[in-house]
Order: structure tokens, then sequence, then C-alpha cells
């Protein structure tokens, strides 16, 4: 731990907030810089004109930096056994053994823990604390932090630029497979905190990627925010999969911003899934700026009682020869709101552009919502875009069919709803699947799981 | 509940709008509604760059734009048990413009109809360079209508506004064309309230005017009240055209089709939106929407914005959008029978167009013609 470090900031923001939280890190100055522009971005811009109502949100109260009591340990039995408790639940160090090439933790602002195998070092791959690369390797980081999404991008783009800690750094050198995922953690345990980890990855030319996100909270009765910001530079021939449970404790407002610049030949998929929170806001986008350049999404948002989540994709085509392809599924129960908001734009340069979005949503109940607005914007005539959504209930017949085998009608619920998220807990990590499928169950008291 | 944030409307401030000395019918009831006018900003509408309004002068229509049928005039229905029909205000397009059509008009019909009608309502926009319309009808029960409007000529403004309520059993069948090239700004909204069982079908062929904005609001209130949109659309040059298709369902067992093709030439830039919003009282209802747009230019751009807004389970609600080129092998096969490759996208245009065509009553062959016509010199 430096000396002049910082344990937890006053609630709210200020400059000289900012300035304690980029001292205590030992920040070289151009990411102090960036740090209060963001600030003067933050303070000047209006909240968002669209999606979830944030009225009740006092960003006074919002304490921006907490640090928990360890430091950025290499060893597992070097982190504090209350914290190590809380993401063994999560299974966590267990997996890392099994089936992961790396693993980071973070507990409210700052990685308690960093990891990854021997082999992978030595092939070039840097895998570090956000905070920690800005240090060792600032030419690198220089030269894309925040400039997928800069700071004034929105409101809550510049909050993050002004107070991010913690977070992951990720550099594959070019041809290089890296073979199992690398997965981080992030975990909020502190009441009225906010958390706004910084992920940044860049995959260079034909290597390969998987990483692996997850976020959950302690729920409590004050408000907690989550404003992070994910940037995935995705270089010529390169594949970057990016998988995300995001399960934040009810009490969270979660405005995250996820974007991924793909050249040349280059893939980015997205596998993202959206179920905690009290409101969310979330967009993950791929601008397709390189000549073949894919994106592909498999999302879901599973809104229960008292939750307005408004996620969505957005696809940007800008050269010629690229594609996207979005399977986005919502299911809406127990007075919940869904929302999904979708951009495909193919610009004048992108011909021979193919995109297509498939979205559906699925209502358990007469009082749950569920809203659909895609937005399709072609200014070419060589491309084939294609748009499909469809907003239903659980079919009837299936459900009388399930219990005349022998199910209860909340088995045959909870069995018609896994169905229907079939194809995205099939691409999710084992462990992942096994407790998404849980989490169903337990809400639709089922008991077959 | 939640609270879906939405972006508030935009404006701008012209130098000059219209006033008390443009009203063509003065009538002391329109004060109000004259400074609640007055005290809107014109909209400000990015996709149809709208950021100026030219006042060009409001004068007496001059000919005759309704052809049969014994409708009240606007002037007086004004001065009738129908006046607060004719001055009720509604969203439409933007209600800056619908309170200018409820204030300035210079045309326009108004009738309570109980038994079969058909009324054609021919506007020329050639003699009259500023159209201001205020129409309404109310379908008395059972009763059964076939209206046919067109608006044709090069003019400067048309802006409309009209209403209908459809009482209950009432069938309403409209059709709108507007071919007005170079016309500065094209704008119509139209109100439907539908009560029980009522049914209405609207057939739109818009070839619009440099900016054209399109509004049709159906509000299916009664159960099992039936509503179908259908539009078909070509812009070409620098025209741009927002045309828009609203349901809302509060009744059981409500039906609502929306269906928008069209095609685009040169720069020409089409926005389709197709609204269905269900609400909780709608159970049963079964609501979809399809949109096709062709893009014969480089240069042109198609947008596509379809919502859904579904408050019930119980429902059916679907929508489905395509932007793409001529289908090749449609192209290919056309010219293997012998076609050139103009004849053969003409064709193939002319087959969006032909399904809409094909529902105007047979009596009306002029109309059919002026819209092949339409189609002919814009390839």
């Amino acid at each position: 731990m430096t000396n002049n470090a910082l344990s937890k900031t006053e609630p709210g923001l200020n400059r000289r907030i900012i300035e304690e939280i980029s001292e205590s890190k030992n920040e070289p100055l151009w990411m102090k810089d960036i740090r209060m522009k963001s600030l003067e971005y933050f303070l000047n811009r209006p909240n968002p004109n669209f999606g979830v109502d944030i009225s009740a949100l006092d960003l006074n109260s919002i304490v921006n930096y907490v640090k928990p009591g360890a430091q950025n340990e290499r060893s597992w039995e070097d982190v504090p056994e209350d914290i190590r408790e809380n993401f063994e639940k999560l299974g966590i160090p267990q997996a890392e053994r099994e089936a992961l090439a790396g693993v980071g933790a973070q507990y409210d602002s700052e990685m308690v823990y960093h990891n990854m195998k021997e082999s992978l070092k030595k092939l070039g791959v840097i895998f570090l604390e956000m905070g920690t690369a800005v240090r060792e390797y600032p030419d690198l980081v220089k030269k894309y932090f925040m400039h997928l999404i800069p700071p004034n991008d929105h409101k809550f783009a510049a909050l993050h630029g002004a107070v991010w800690s913690g977070g992951t750094f990720i550099y594959v050198p070019p041809n290089v497979n890296v073979p199992m995922p690398i997965q981080s953690y992030y975990l909020m345990g502190s009441p009225g905190m906010g958390q706004f980890e910084h992920t940044l990855i860049v995959v260079d030319k034909g290597s390969k990627l998987e990483f692996i996100e997850g976020c959950s909270g302690q729920n409590y009765s004050v408000s907690n925010l989550h404003a992070g910001a994910v940037e995935i530079y995705v270089e010529e021939g390169a594949t970057v999969k990016f998988s995300t449970i995001e399960n934040w404790a009810k009490n969270t407002y979660n405005l995250n911003t996820k974007r991924a610049s793909v050249d040349k030949d280059g893939t980015i998929i997205w596998i993202s899934g959206t179920m905690g929170s009290a409101k969310t806001m979330l967009y993950p986008s791929s601008i397709l700026k390189g000549k073949g350049a894919r994106a592909e999404y498999t999302t879901i948002t599973y809104a229960g009682p008292g939750q307005h989540l408004d996620t969505g994709t957005k696809v940007f085509h800008f050269a010629p020869y690229t594609s996207s392809k979005v399977d986005s599924r919502s299911i809406s129960f127990g007075g919940g709101y869904a929302f999904y908001r979708g951009l495909v734009r193919v610009s004048e340069s992108a011909i021979h552009s193919k995109s297509s979005v498939d979205c559906s949503a699925l209502m358990v109940d007469n009082v749950s919502k569920s809203d659909t607005l895609p937005i399709i914007e072609v200014m070419n005539n060589q491309s084939e875009i294609g748009h499909e959504a469809y907003v239903g209930k659980i079919n009837e017949d299936q459900i009388y069919y399930l219990m005349s085998r022998g199910l209860t009608e909340d088995d045959a619920k909870a069995l018609i709803v896994r169905g229907f998220l079939d194809p995205f807990i099939k691409q999710l990590p084992f462990e992942y699947a096994v407790e998404f499928n849980r989490i169903i169950d337990m809400h639709f008291n089922s008991k077959i799981g | 509940m939640f609270t879906r944030v939405e972006p508030k409307r935009q404006s701008f401030i012209v130098k000059e709008d219209y006033g008390w000395e443009d009203i063509q019918n003065k009538d002391g009831s329109l004060y109000d509604l004259l400074s609640d006018y007055l005290s809107y900003d014109f909209p400000l509408w990015k996709r149809l760059e709208f950021s100026d309004f030219k006042k060009y002068p409001i004068k007496k229509y001059s000919g005759n734009f309704l052809r049969n049928g014994n409708l009240l005039l606007t002037q007086d229905a004004m001065k009738t048990e129908l006046r607060d029909f004719t001055t009720g205000k509604f969203a439409g397009v933007d209600p800056k413009f619908v309170m200018m059509a409820l204030i300035f008009f210079n045309s326009g019909v108004f009738g309570k109809i109980d038994k079969n009608e058909r009324i054609n309502l021919d506007y020329d926009l050639k003699d009259n360079k500023v159209v201001i319309e205020n129409s309404g009808l109310i379908l008395e029960e059972d009763s059964s209508v076939i209206m046919i409007r067109s608006y044709k000529g090069e003019g400067k403004l048309l802006n409309s506004a009209s209403k209908y309520l459809l009482r209950a059993g009432s069938k309403l069948k409209i059709f709108n064309v507007i071919i007005s090239p170079k016309t500065d700004l094209v704008i119509s909204s139209s109100l439907y309230n539908l009560e029980e069982n009522a049914s209405l079908e609207v057939y739109d062929v818009i070839f619009g005017g440099e900016k054209t904005a399109i509004d049709h609001t159906a509000n299916l209130n009664g159960d099992f009240s039936r509503a179908t949109f259908k539009t078909v659309y070509f812009a070409r040059g620098k025209e741009r055209m927002d045309l828009r298709n609203s349901l809302n369902h509060f009744g059981r067992s409500t039906y609502g089709r929306i269906e928008t093709n069209g095609s685009l030439s040169d720069e020409g830039y089409s926005v389709v939106r197709g609204n269905i919003e269900i609400k909780s009282t709608a159970v049963g209802a079964d609501s979809e929407e399809r949109s096709n747009t062709i893009s014969l230019s480089k240069k042109a751009r198609a947008d596509s914005i379809p919502s859904l807004y579904v408050d019930n389970n119980d429902v059916i609600a679907k929508h489905g959008a395509s932007i793409g080129n001529i289908d090749e092998d449609k192209l290919y096969y056309l010219m293997s029978r012998g076609l050139d490759e103009r004849s053969a996208i003409r064709l193939i245009v002319s087959g969006i167009f032909e399904p809409i065509i094909n529902e105007i009553p047979p009596d009306n062959s002029n109309l059919k013609e002026e819209i092949e016509n339409a189609i002919s010199v814009r390839i």
C-alpha cells in the first residue's frame, strides 16, 4: 500500500476528491488531466433524455471511492477472510484452478486479487489491475484509454472518467490464442457507494481471447451506483468473446457503458445477461470499422419485481462487407419492466453489409411490461438489413401439455422460461449456467432444477 | 409504476408566424385556441431537417374541393352543434401544426353520417399554393363511409388535420393520395377514435412534397374494434418523408395492422415509424406491424423506427422490417423475359403500389392513372 493511501472519500464530487483519488494512486499527470476534464463534463452534462427515471438517485450522497481493507494480492490466502468468503461463495478461486487462464477480483473500488497462468505471461499476455497498468505500461494504456468511450460521451461516462478505480487491463500480442477464458469479478460490498471499474482489452492481430465478467453486490436500503466502462479493441483478424452476467443487488442503479471497435476481419461476440439492479441502462456497442468486421450478440434481460431494465444493442457498420447478428430476449415478471432499445446504423461506405436483429419478449404475467424500440438507419442500397420482434405470453398449451406429463404449473413455467433463454444459457461458462438455472427455479418456485 | 424517460420536444422560433389577421373564418371562439397556438414554437425535426418555417399567405380556397356528398363545409360547421368537434385539439404530427389547421383552415368538411356515404375530396395545390384543411366526420352507429381524398399539384404548404369518431359498428375506409412535388412542406395529421366493433381501413399513397410528415393515430377504445393502416410511398430527389402510424389498444380483443412499403431513388430519405401500444385493459389484442423499403440509389437513406409498448401478457404483438436493394433474382427474371432494366424496375416498384391501387373503387380510374403516372415519371 502506498503511503498516501486513501480509504474512503466523502460523499459527492468535487476537485479535491478527484485529486485525492488520483494522488492515492500515484497516477501520471495525463491521467489526472483526464479525471479533471471528465469532472467538468460531468458537472455540465444533463441526465440522459431517455431510458429509466434516475431522478431519485442522489449523486451527492454516493461515496465514489471505497478502498477495501486489502492490497492487490497474488495469493488467494493473503486476501482477508471476510472478503475471501464472499468470493468463495461465488466459486471464484475454484473456477480459476479448473478452467481459467487468469482471475481478477475487485471488492468495492480496488482489485483485491489478480493472477494469471505463467505460460501466458511467457507469451507476452498482459493481465493487470487497471491502475497498475497505468503505472507499468503508461504508453500502451494512454494510446487506448477512453478513446472508444470519450469522457464527454454522456453524463455517466464523464462521471466514470472522473472517479474510475480498479478494473482490468488485458493486452494479447499478435497471433496468440489464449486457450482458456480470463475472468474478472466485481463485488460491491459497501452501502451507498459507487463502483466505477474500467476494463480495457486490446487483442492484437490474429489473436483470440475469451473474457468473462461477473458482477454482484450486497443489498442495502440506500442506493448504490455502478457506472463502469468496458473498452475493447479487436485488431485485424482477431476474435474477442466477452461474456457478462450483471447481477447487481436490487438497490443498484446500473448505468454502464460497453463498446468495442472491430478492425478488418475481426469478430466481437457479446454474451450479455442483465438480471440484477433496480434500474439499468446498458447498450453494448460495436463499431465495425474494418472491412469484413463482424459482431454477434446473444443477450437476455430478466426483469422481476421492482426492476426497470432498459437494455439494448448498438451496431455501427462503417466499412464494406461488415455483418451483425443480434438475438435479444427478455423476460418480465412480477411487475418488472424490460425495455429493448436497439440501433443498427449502416453508413454510406458500408456497402454489401448484412444485419439481422431478432428480439423477443416473454411476459409471464399481466402486471409486467415489455417494450421494444429497434431503430434501423440505412444509408446505402447495397446492404441487406432485417429485423423481427415478438412480444407474447407463455403458451398455455405448452403448460397444459407439461402438466399432463406430471409437472406442476410452476415447474412447467420454469421449464418454458429456461427453454426460451436456452440460446443464452448455452453460451455461458458452466458455473454461470448452473447459477442462472437456479435463479430461474427460485423465481418460479420450481424444484426440478 | 415506472417512468419511461423520453426526449423532450425540441422547437425553434420563427421570425413571422400567422396571427389573427390570417384567420379565414374569424370567430370569437378561436381566441383561446389562437393564444395557445402562439405559445407554441415550431417543432424542430432532425431527420426531416425541418428548422425553418416560411409564412406563405393564406388565401380563400379557390375552386371546389368537394366533388360529391352534402357535408357541411368547415365554416358552417363552426356555427353548429359540431363546433366542439371542429375545434378539438389532438397531438397529430405536432400540436403546433394541428392547431394551425384548426385555426387558419381555408378548406375542409364536417359531417355526421348515419347511412352509407361516398365522399370525394380533391384538393388542388396548383391554384391554391397554401391549402390548410380542417375536417372531421362522425360516423353514427352501423353507418359506412368510403372517403377518397387527393392532394395534387405544386404548391407551397399543405397542412391537414382531420378527426374521425367511429361509433359502434360503423365502418370507415379512407384513401389519401398525395402527389404534390416541389411543395415545401406537406403535413397531415389524422385521429381516429373507434367504439365497439367499429372498423377502420386507411390507405395512404404518398409521393409527397420536399418535406412530408404524416401521422395517423387510431385509438381502439371499443372492444372488438379493428384498424388497418396501409401506406405506400416513393421519395426521390432530396425529398424527405417521416411517416408515422400509431395504434393504441385500449379495448378487449382489438385488432390492428400496420403495413408500410415504399421505394427510394436519388437522395430520397424515408423515416417509417410504427407505434403499437397495448394497454393493460386490452386483453386479447392482436397487433402487427411490417415495413419493407426498396432502395434504388446508393445515396438514398431509409430509417425504420418501430416500437411496441406492451402492458399486458394476453396479446399477440409483432413487428418486422426489412431494408434492401431491389431483388436481383426478380430483376434478372424479368429481364430474361425481354424487359429492359428500367421497365423491370418500374414493374417491381409498381408491384408495391398495386395492392392499394386495386382497393380504390373502380369509378376512380383517373386517380388510379395518376398514381401509375407518378410511378412512371419517377423511374
